[in-house]
């Protein structure tokens, strides 16, 4: 418990500011098996379970960061069967079967060390992101100008860098 | 923060996914648009019907081009078939979203969810492209779905030879929404300019057919839209799709 109290359990609790859930609204849990940086699991997930969520709280993988929840910071990007994707977009149930790779499960390599050299981060909030991004982009541009590597980015906010160090890290890595 | 409980269908068809709508569902596609509305539980549907799986082909038929409504949006971005015969799509998806929703985004989900700031759309509406309903029903401009009605592909019918377009906007950050935007086709003998959020800009085309010139036929587009900074973008924006689809 913190100091301001426990989390609410259920925030449809009525004065919550979201009217309750409607009586009938189903409660099931369906199974689902998944590959998680190469080791495959299964767990129990509510529908509604968001994957960013499903990774943090239920297989304790926290590299994974939530923003926002709603695909504007790009701090929860993973990589879903190669793809970049939003995790707080994608609810855990459509990933049965599918092949997640989270920054736990991404390789030190040579973008690694080009951050830690060019101080590409300060709190380090959106650097998961900003590397599952990456990585997937530079498989398919391994030489990019500068101008790509912004774009490429685009979807990826950092409150702390002002992004130069960070574009500099890629061309210089 | 998550979404209020619902319950989760998978179809594996159309008519599967027809069958298990009712009033309170909703249809998911890529989630890119749906998913921060649940989320911040704007909407709150008791079922959602997942229509992803449901295979979705980018196709040339009989000249005409037909992508399949739960098409990725980055699918779309790397077509080949796409690159060569219809750019103008090519350079407007890169206008939606950010590669890593575009990942899980379709194409279906954003003709549907139809902001009226969608890139898509106004590419399409320059294309003459057509709907292709769940029910049979084939829709020519703007899409109107009536209930149990579901997209299900677009078609666009093939560009004569030489025939050159434009896809230029204009946003403030890249990814955002565009603040303005205009898409372009000319051809040997028809002009089609569509303005972000407004539709075609039948007079600006005429006058394009008539030979006036970019600047003078900007102006006219820019008739669609009302305020002073809006209007001059679009004028603007007209004004660079002419000449970079070549003319003058
Ligand atoms: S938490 Fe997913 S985009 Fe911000
Ligand atoms: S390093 Fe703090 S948000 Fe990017």
């Amino acid at each position: 418990m913190s100091g301001w109290g426990d989390t609410p359990p259920d925030l449809d609790r009525p004065g919550f500011g979201t009217p309750p859930a409607s009586a009938d609204a189903p409660r099931t849990t369906t199974r689902i098996s998944v590959r998680v940086n190469g080791t495959q699991r299964h767990a129990e997930v509510e529908p509604r379970t968001l994957l960013s969520d499903f990774l943090r709280h239920d297989l304790g993988l926290t590299g994974t960061k939530v923003g926002c929840e709603t695909g504007s910071c790009g701090a929860c990007t993973v990589q879903l069967d190669g793809e970049p994707a939003r995790a707080c977009l994608t609810f855990a149930i459509q990933v049965h079967e599918a092949d997640i790779t989270t920054i736990e499960g991404l390789p030190h390599g040579p973008l690694h060390a080009a951050f830690h050299e060019h101080h590409a981060l300060q709190c380090g909030f959106c650097t998961a992101g900003m590397l599952m991004t990456l990585d997937a982009f530079l498989k398919t541009n391994p030489e990019p100008t500068e101008d790509e590597v912004k774009h490429a980015l685009s979807g990826n906010l950092c409150r702390c860098t002002g992004y130069a160090p960070i574009v500099k890290a890629v061309l210089e890595r | 923060m998550k979404p209020a409980p619902f319950e989760y269908v998978v179809a594996g068809s159309w008519d599967e996914a027809v069958a298990a709508l009712d009033g309170d569902s909703r249809v998911l596609a890529g989630g890119q648009s749906l998913v921060p509305l649940m989320n911040q539980r704007l909407v709150r549907p008791r079922r959602l019907v997942d229509i992803s799986g449901i295979p979705g082909l980018i196709e040339r038929r009989r000249g005409a081009l037909r992508i399949g409504a739960t098409v990725r949006q980055a699918a779309l971005e790397r077509s080949t078939l796409i690159a060569g015969g219809w750019p103008l799509l090519r350079q407007a998806v890169r206008h939606v979203g950010h590669p890593a929703t575009r990942a899980r985004g379709t194409i279906g989900g954003s003709v549907v969810h139809a902001d009226p700031r969608a890139e898509l759309i106004c590419a399409l509406i320059a294309l003459d492209a057509r709907f292709t309903l769940s029910s049979g029903r084939a829709v020519h401009g703007p899409l109107q779905l009536g209930p149990g009605e579901l997209l299900t592909a677009i078609e666009v019918p093939r560009l004569q030879p030489f025939a050159k377009s434009a896809f230029v906007a204009y946003a403030r950050t890249s990814g955002s929404f565009a603040d303005a935007a205009v898409a372009v086709v000319l051809e040997p003998d028809r002009a089609a300019d569509a303005v972000l959020g407004a539709g075609r800009a039948g007079e600006a085309e005429a006058a394009v057919r008539a030979g006036a010139s970019a600047t003078d036929a900007a102006a006219l587009a820019a008739d669609l839209v009302d305020g002073d900074h809006h209007r001059a973008l679009v004028a603007e924006l007209t004004r660079r799709a002419l000449v970079e689809a070549g003319h003058a």
